[in-house]
């Protein structure tokens, strides 16, 4: 880290200070002392566990989380029935945020602490209701700490709303996925403290007294919003969309200071892409002409179509033990596909579990006796004369079987809490005996790196616990949707669910069962994940391109010709094909990033693990400040967002920026060497000597990157490994200062690519 | 030889004569009549063979069967290509694109479909159900539409109002309410959202119709819904009717919140009799319903009268909730009868009263001189809360002996915003403490017709001033009395979006829930 004399320091910081509001914050003009100072981001998640019984079934959690994700922060969630955090250690937290609506049980003692909570200065954003039921019972604290995000409470509530009319509406704050309703939903007249809070939505209904009721409002120690004006519920439709802008309350909320936002979107200035399968329906045969014949099991069309074709593409296939262990009722076929699938040098090993839990609480207290009791008493198919004739076809044969139906220990359906009963459930033999499986079918020295939770993927901590002890990372749920069906990023899950101290990775996408009525068809329904994808891209990045699916879409023709579309159109997107578990190691370390801020513009950014982009919002006036930046490889830009590429062999970065001026908007920037915009490889290790780079680049496919530098600077670029030169050229920056390289190696092994000064 | 040019025409002649035309027909050996019989029934047979034939539809439906799809599609495509548009060709056509996942193609032909079928009811429905997972909203409006405008569907019905509703699209909705109501539609949310919306463009009467409509049949389900039939009917000037179907909601019903509520609105539409007409018949004596009748009471002005109904209600109150003592409390406080709320306080539990009345409670006491049950609040009185109470405080120094203590507490206290009970008390320690006339002419500033008796001895620091309250001539702190209407049915009411027990793992209603 660079030091910088304090009188440059802040002759630096005054002439930030002149370039615009969105260079850098007010607080910039006071001398303000940054070094070391951490950048808060844990945000307490207070919920009521007499209504909502875990995180994950909170309001907070399902809802608000993903925006607050989005721009940084990561949540706590402590139970208000509980002990609460002592007050002296709140300080690590940047704010507090509850989202009650049932009756509290204790609001007095509750409204206590919170008072000495904000009175210390923590930020303190409510939504919905304070402390339900909220007067009389404690008056003078509620008005107290509401006094201190700028409300009265006027102790009334507007419950027919046909003479009520809206005053002030700030467009960008209210109204964000659906218009302000038509008919008023009701509200708790608070009035907003004239200069103390800024009112985004305010309505005006007789008999509520001279002031407006503030419906949402935000000031510096944090914000609120009126309970019907959070999300609406539509009833006939069963969906929910947000009224208030969740991105741009939270901001304001939690306060807008500016700092670089770990994301888990981007990695090399380009969208991440990754691919992943569940085993499910391995060995069912194909419903498609030309393998149908054949008897070719579901898998080895997927093999065939999808992935074989695709060695540019990367692809994690996680198979269930119990589908190539014949004892269980695997069969030997399917574990000769699933050898063909992991000799690919572009598959991942991973594992859809053992046995195939559908309902994991079940196995949280598990009883060996009740699961023999309920595969009793689960009907079956009998077998058939026809089943029996063709069984002893296939003995005959030396050929082996799809799964017999008629075996007790083989769960036709979700009706039975795992696929595979055979033997008792052993959360050892469920995570580290599956992983096992996988790796054995897998070329020597290829691991499993992957475990993708089945069935309701709501694992119990244990399980979660038990993937960690196995080295892997884990992932799935969350079934992120945001399209026409489900219209609100209400939908767009966080990224990740917290089980007691273990976190469980959220999928990116929701799999084809939810676009095809739980698989009952219409079969072509799993297109419509490109609305998903195209919405989850722009107006913000939220989430990468996950192609998520089960073997079972190799069964029908639309549903293959589904992920075919979109093999081809993730090969032709601008991505970056990572692993799954790589975006799981990524989604993992967001939670460990630290960031300190060094001075008004600078940025440390350390304990990254795999995370390598951090991200600047409204970032069109901004640049990095590659002078006093350390560790960064480039920059690129997506929706006036800037995201940063960070080296990963850099421990510790530095991020400084500075402002851009419109002139420099409209030229390269001059620098003497050449900096990354994107490229579809990962790149890494860069060394600098005296006129020129070098960096490590691997991935997958063909490699496209763009670099920039001055405009007609030119560089010896050579492609090379271990001494082995594959190629070298001359290339000219063109006039906007960009180079793009199109490198035809095979990088899933490091190439390194040298850029020598050229004159 | 004969000359054949001579013979061939006698020749002729003779036969015409010997056969007419049809014998001569039916002399010739090869058309006898039983070849004539065998004749037209094979040609019959082939015609029906042929007829029997398997057509183009036939043979592509025994294709689909046996599972060859490609060839069927095959078959129909060269068959549109040829020109055949037909309805069938089109149709099945259409279902094999969707098959094969063909989208863009099986679009082309649906329209088609539709545009030559608008009315055929199975394209209706595949149209719907093509459009809905296409997401393809514009058509799948239209979809709908069409399918109501011929065939009245609830199911059709609920999803364009919500789809519309859920788009902002107000005014379409209301039509949408509108026409589907014209046609039979009587879903309950629907018919009273459609009530809202009238109001909301001014038209009273037919929202009170609509909402009337729905409870005279099934009862309207929703508090909410309640209190807006009320109000509007309030609003219309009916009080009479409004009465009536509150009673028919509430009697017998335990639901206090919305009787709280109905209560509330009829004040402050100032009908205080029928509220007190309302409360008695929806209550018993000693519920929380019933205590509302002193806060009627009390909102008219009528002092004593809310005493006296207070310090009957408490003989036969249960107090079991903390919602209730503290409203009770309240009430009593306002009917200047802190003896009375004293005796619901130490009914309840003092320990379990709520802080703020127990300030409040204590500084009346304060006032009046009640010393040993000013002293039994103040035990249980947090010191935080205590400290944080500059008046109480003050009393508490006075009480110790310690006036210069409680002198800089008083003078620390804001005069302007105290209520009646404080300023009361804060007269009164002023007095005590041997300040008479800097409290005087605070009152007179405040414009209060002081009516304390103050008593100079002030030195053992015990309450002794005439205990009554200070009137003043408006009240510039109300206290809080009725609950917010609908406040607490929020909580009730309120459809908790996180399930209890999450079916799936982002298992609210309406989330997507897919399977790992």
């Amino acid at each position: 880290m660079k030091e910088f004399p304090r009188l440059l320091r802040l002759i630096l910081l005054f002439m930030v200070s002149l370039t615009g509001p969105h260079a850098v914050n007010s607080a910039v003009a006071l001398d303000i002392e940054y070094a070391g100072r951490s950048v808060r981001r844990e945000i307490l998640a207070l919920y009521d566990s007499r209504h909502e019984k875990t995180p994950q079934t909170t309001r907070i959690h399902q809802i608000a989380e993903m925006p607050l994700n989005w721009l940084g922060y990561k949540l706590n969630y402590v139970d208000v029935n509980g002990a609460l955090p002592v007050v002296a250690d709140m300080g690590r937290y940047r704010g507090v945020l509850t989202w009650f609506i049932e009756p509290m049980r204790s609001v007095e003692s509750y409204l206590t602490w919170l008072d000495q909570v904000t009175a210390t200065g923590i930020r303190y954003a409510f939504l919905a209701e304070m402390a339900p039921p909220e007067p009389p019972n404690s008056t003078a604290l509620a008005t107290r700490i509401l006094a201190r995000i700028g409300l009265t409470p006027v102790n009334q509530f507007v419950s027919v709303t046909h003479n009520a009319g809206i005053t002030t509406n700030d467009k960008a704050m209210a109204g964000f996925e659906r218009p302000i309703d038509k008919v008023l939903p009701d509200f708790r007249v608070f009035s907003a403290i004239p200069g103390k809070a800024t009112v985004h939505l305010a309505a005006k209904a007789p008999r509520i007294g001279t002031a407006d009721a503030a419906l949402i409002t935000t000031n510096p120690a944090g914000g609120f919003v009126s309970d019907e004006y959070t999300i609406q519920y539509e009833h006939n439709t069963e969906k929910m969309q947000w009224t208030v802008n969740p991105f741009l309350f939270f901001k304001k909320a939690f306060g807008d200071d500016r700092f670089p936002v770990p994301d888990v979107t981007t990695l090399a200035g380009r969208r991440m892409y990754f691919s992943h399968i569940d085993g499910d329906g391995w060995n069912n045969v194909s419903e498609v002409e030309g393998y149908r014949e054949a008897q070719v099991f579901s898998a080895d069309v997927i093999r065939r179509e999808v992935i074989e074709p695709y060695p540019d593409l990367s692809v994690s296939v996680g198979v269930i033990a119990g589908d190539v262990i014949p004892e269980l009722g695997g069969t030997a076929i399917g574990r000769d596909i699933a050898r063909k699938i992991y000799a690919l040098p572009q598959v991942e090993v991973a594992s859809h579990t053992y046995s195939h839990p559908f309902t994991w609480s079940f196995f949280e207290t598990y009883d060996r006796a009740a699961e023999e009791d309920l595969i009793e008493k689960a009907a079956r198919p009998a077998s058939t004369v026809a089943d029996q004739m063709r069984s002893l076809v296939f003995k005959a044969a030396g050929k082996t079987m799809t799964a017999d139906k008629s075996n007790k220990y083989i769960a036709g359906s979700s009706t039975l809490p795992r696929t595979y009963l055979k033997e008792p459930f052993d959360v050892a033999k469920e995570v580290q005996g599956a992983l096992s499986v996988a790796e054995s079918l897998a070329p020597p020295g290829k691991k499993a790196k992957i475990y993708f939770w089945s069935g309701d993927t709501t694992p119990f901590e244990a399980a979660i616990a038990a993937t960690r002890a196995a080295g892997v990372r884990n992932m799935n749920g969350g079934d992120s949707r945001l399209d026409k069906e489900y219209p609100s990023v209400v939908f767009v899950p966080p990224i990740s669910r917290p089980v007691g101290k273990e976190r469980q990775i959220f999928a990116v996408n929701s799999n084809e069962n939810t676009y095809t009525n739980d698989w009952l068809g219409p079969f072509y329904g799993f297109f419509m994940l490109e609305n998903t994808l195209n919405n989850t891209e722009v107006p913000r990045r939220l989430k990468p391109f996950n192609l998520y699916y089960h073997m079972y879409s190799g069964e029908k023709p639309s549903a293959l010709a589904s992920i075919k579309h979109f093999v081809a159109l993730a090969r032709r997107s601008n991505v970056i094909p990572v692993t799954a578990a790589r975006y799981a190691a990524i989604a993992d370390d967001f939670f460990g990033v630290e960031i300190e801020q060094v001075d008004a513009s600078a940025w440390t950014v350390a304990n990254r693990g795999s995370l390598s982009t951090v991200r600047f919002d409204d970032a069109d006036l901004l640049e990095i400040d590659s002078g006093r930046s350390n560790g960064v490889l480039g920059s690129n830009r997506h929706q006036g967002s800037l995201y940063v590429a960070l080296d990963s062999a850099i421990d510790r970065a530095v991020i400084a920026v500075r402002s851009r001026s419109v002139e420099a908007n409209r030229q390269p920037p001059a620098v003497q060497t050449a900096s990354l915009v994107e490229s579809r490889w990962s790149i890494s290790n860069r060394t600098d000597n005296a006129c020129g780079f070098q960096v490590l680049a691997q991935g997958y496919g063909p490699g496209s990157m763009t670099w920039s530098t001055t405009a007609g600077r030119a560089f010896r670029i050579s492609v090379e490994r271990q001494d082995h030169l594959f190629s070298q050229e001359v290339r000219w920056a063109d006039a906007q200062g960009l180079i793009s390289l199109a490198i035809d190696q095979n990088a899933l092994e490091p190439l390194t690519i040298r850029f020598d000064c050229h004159e | 030889m004969s000359n054949p040019d001579t013979i061939a025409p006698a020749a002729a002649s003779f036969n015409d004569e010997l056969f007419p035309g049809w014998q001569r027909f039916f002399a010739l050996p090869s058309i006898a009549p039983h070849w004539i019989v065998m004749g037209i029934l094979f040609v019959g047979a082939l015609g029906l063979g042929y007829e029997l034939l398997p057509g183009q539809i036939q043979r592509v439906a025994m294709l689909q069967r046996d599972g060859q799809s490609q060839q069927a599609r095959a078959l129909l495509e060269q068959s549109y290509l040829a020109g055949d548009q037909s309805f069938r060709t089109l149709f099945e056509l259409q279902g094999l694109y969707e098959q094969f996942g063909q989208i863009d193609k099986a679009g082309v032909l649906l329209r088609l479909l539709i545009e030559r079928n608008p009315r055929d009811a199975n394209v209706q429905r595949r149209a719907i159900s093509f459009y809905k997972m296409t997401q393809d909203e514009p058509a799948y409006i239209r979809a709908l539409q069409a399918q109501i405008a011929q065939r009245y569907s609830e199911d059709a019905c609920k999803e364009l109002i919500g789809i519309l509703r859920r788009d902002g699209q107000y005014s379409e909705e209301q039509a949408a309410i509108q026409n589907c109501r014209l046609r039979g539609y009587r879903r309950p949310e629907d018919m009273t959202r459609l009530a809202s919306l009238v109001a909301v463009d001014g038209d009273l009467a037919q929202a009170s119709t609509l909402l009337r409509m729905v409870d005279d049949v099934r009862r309207l389900k929703t508090e909410k819904d309640r209190i807006e039939l009320f109000v509007i009917l309030l609003e219309l000037d009916q009080p009479r009717e409004a009465y009536r179907r509150a009673v028919r909601w509430l009697r017998g019903a335990r639901e206090p919140s919305l009787g709280l509520a109905l209560t509330e609105t009829l004040v402050n539409q100032n009908k205080h009799d029928l509220a007190i007409e309302l409360t008695r018949e929806i209550s018993i004596q000693g519920d929380s319903v019933s205590l509302a009748v002193a806060d009627v009471m009390l909102d008219r002005g009528e002092t004593f009268a809310a005493k006296t109904y207070l310090r009957g209600w408490i003989e036969k109150a249960k107090l079991a909730s903390l919602d209730t003592v503290s409203r009770f409390i309240i009430a009593c406080l306002d009917a200047e009868d802190p003896e009375n709320a004293m005796v619901g306080a130490q009914r309840f539990g003092l320990a379990k009263v709520p802080q703020d009345n127990l300030v409040a409670l204590a500084e009346a006491l304060a006032a009046v001189g009640r010393q040993a049950e000013f002293d039994a609040v103040r035990a249980v009185i947090r010191p935080e809360v205590l400290a944080g109470n500059s008046l109480l405080s003050a009393a508490v120094a006075l009480q110790r002996g310690t006036p210069e203590a409680g002198q800089s507490l008083l003078s620390s206290v804001a005069v302007d915003e105290l209520d009646e009970w404080r300023l009361s008390l804060w007269a009164k320690l002023m007095s005590n403490s041997g300040r008479d006339e800097a409290a005087t002419v605070a009152l007179r500033r405040l414009g209060v017709e002081t009516q304390v008796q103050p008593v100079p001895q002030a030195q053992t620091g015990r309450v002794t001033v005439e205990p009554r309250m200070i009137r003043r001539p408006k009240r510039t702190v109300k206290r809080y009395r009725f609950r917010p209407g609908g406040a607490l049915s929020k909580y009730r009411g309120k459809q908790n979006i996180a399930p209890q027990t999450a079916p799936a793992p982002f298992g609210s209603p309406g989330q997507p829930a897919g399977r790992g």
